[in-house]
């Protein structure tokens, strides 16, 4: 997922303050996009809750797709790239963020195409 | 009690502030009396003695410790058979200690109206502990009525947020502390579910996970499986106790929904 695509997805969510996407297993953080700077120190935490939370599924189940964390005060989800599965893309988004729109949005850019056309 | 009703009952224990409340307790009868004498064990997580003065001027002391009576204190109240006195050499209460416990109890209940609580840590003390006697089962012993359903409104997030997902429910695991336990489900959806939180959960969910402290106190985590297994996971926290459930279907945002409007208040 290029830099520039990552750029068009979260322009896409209102909800979203930062995309990132990842290498789960090299736990190496592969690009990001934020509407504020965020710390190399948090992308990798962030990275590292992806490899970890995606490699916990039950093992007899198949790769887990996608991990959505959702507290009082925000959300995180980490989607694994289906054509790609050792590789994930991590979005933070509002609390509230409408969870549907998200997972098609975000299913739709890791697959290279774009849900509005 | 059915497998759901039990489970709402620990999730209604569980949600409760874990604090006695000392000072005078007044009742109408032994039942009321001896109720609220369980109520204070039923919330004490972390070990603490608890002492009661009834209104005839006899004094009984205890020790109470992850939800559990564990033990009677010297000296005992007068007026006792040997059955009962045997309790105070007891170095922890036993099931078996069941049904003299709950007589204990009821004996000094009706000797009066009201007592006078006291409550203090048990501190280093009181760590974990094995024995000890769950106060459902002196209640049951004492023929107590089962704890009322909760009316609208009065039950908690999880229960609701559980009510809410029954049709769906495969099985569910309940996390308190270490201790995890099997509430609901059986066959292969139970043993997919146990073997799961055995096999990764419990090692995903280790204090050095950045997000358990946030998912303890009140967050939701779903597992999206394949489409071809035919259901998705649920981890649920609130006060420190997690809720583990296999969920029918694949349909996240549905479970996302429910679990903001049970448990956050949120209609989004």
């Amino acid at each position: 997922m290029t830099p520039s695509a990552l750029n068009a997805f979260r322009r896409k969510l209102t909800d979203c303050e930062l995309a990132v996407y990842v290498d789960l297993e090299s736990r190496t953080v592969l690009s990001s996009d934020g509407a504020l700077h965020f710390p190399q120190e948090y992308l990798d935490a962030l990275c590292a809750c992806a490899a970890d939370l995606l490699a916990s599924g039950p093992k007899r189940e198949g790769p887990v797709e996608h991990v959505l964390f959702l507290s009082p005060t925000g959300s995180r989800m980490f989607f694994r790239n289906l054509a790609e599965p050792n590789e994930a893309l991590c979005c933070i988004c509002a609390a509230e963020v409408a969870v549907g729109t998200l997972i098609d949005t975000a299913r739709a850019a890791l697959a290279g195409e774009d849900p509005a056309e | 009690m059915n497998d759901f009703e039990r489970l709402k009952a620990m999730l209604r224990r569980s949600a409760r502030d874990g604090m006695a409340r000392p000072g005078p307790v007044r009742y109408a009868s032994w039942s009321e009396g001896l109720a609220r004498i369980l109520e204070q064990v039923d919330v004490a997580v972390l070990g603490r003695r608890l002492s009661f003065e009834f209104d005839d001027g006899s004094r009984l002391a205890c020790e109470a410790s992850g939800r559990r009576l564990v033990r009677l204190l010297t000296p005992p109240p007068p007026g006792l058979t040997a059955e009962q006195m045997a309790l105070f050499d007891r170095d922890e209460l036993a099931f078996d200690d069941v049904r003299a416990v709950s007589v204990l109890f009821r004996g000094l209940c009706e000797r009066g109206a009201g007592f006078a609580m006291t409550a203090e840590p048990l501190g280093e003390g009181g760590g974990p502990v094995r024995g000890g006697v769950d106060p459902t089962a002196i209640s049951e012993a004492a023929g107590l009525p089962g704890e009322a359903s909760p009316g609208r409104g009065e039950g908690t997030g999880h229960e609701a947020l559980l009510e809410g997902l029954r049709p769906l429910l495969q099985a569910v695991v309940l996390i308190q502390g270490a201790d995890s336990s099997l509430v609901l489900g059986e066959g292969d959806e139970a043993a997919f579910v146990v073997d799961w939180v055995e096999s990764s959960l419990k090692e995903l969910l280790s204090p050095g996970f950045p997000l358990l402290g946030t998912l303890e106190t009140n967050g939701l985590l779903v597992f999206a499986l394949p489409e071809r297994s035919g259901r998705h996971l649920l981890v649920a926290g609130r006060r420190g106790n997690l809720l583990v459930a296999a969920i029918k279907h694949c349909d996240v945002e549905a479970t996302v929904d429910l679990w903001r409007r049970t448990c956050q208040g949120n209609p989004a």
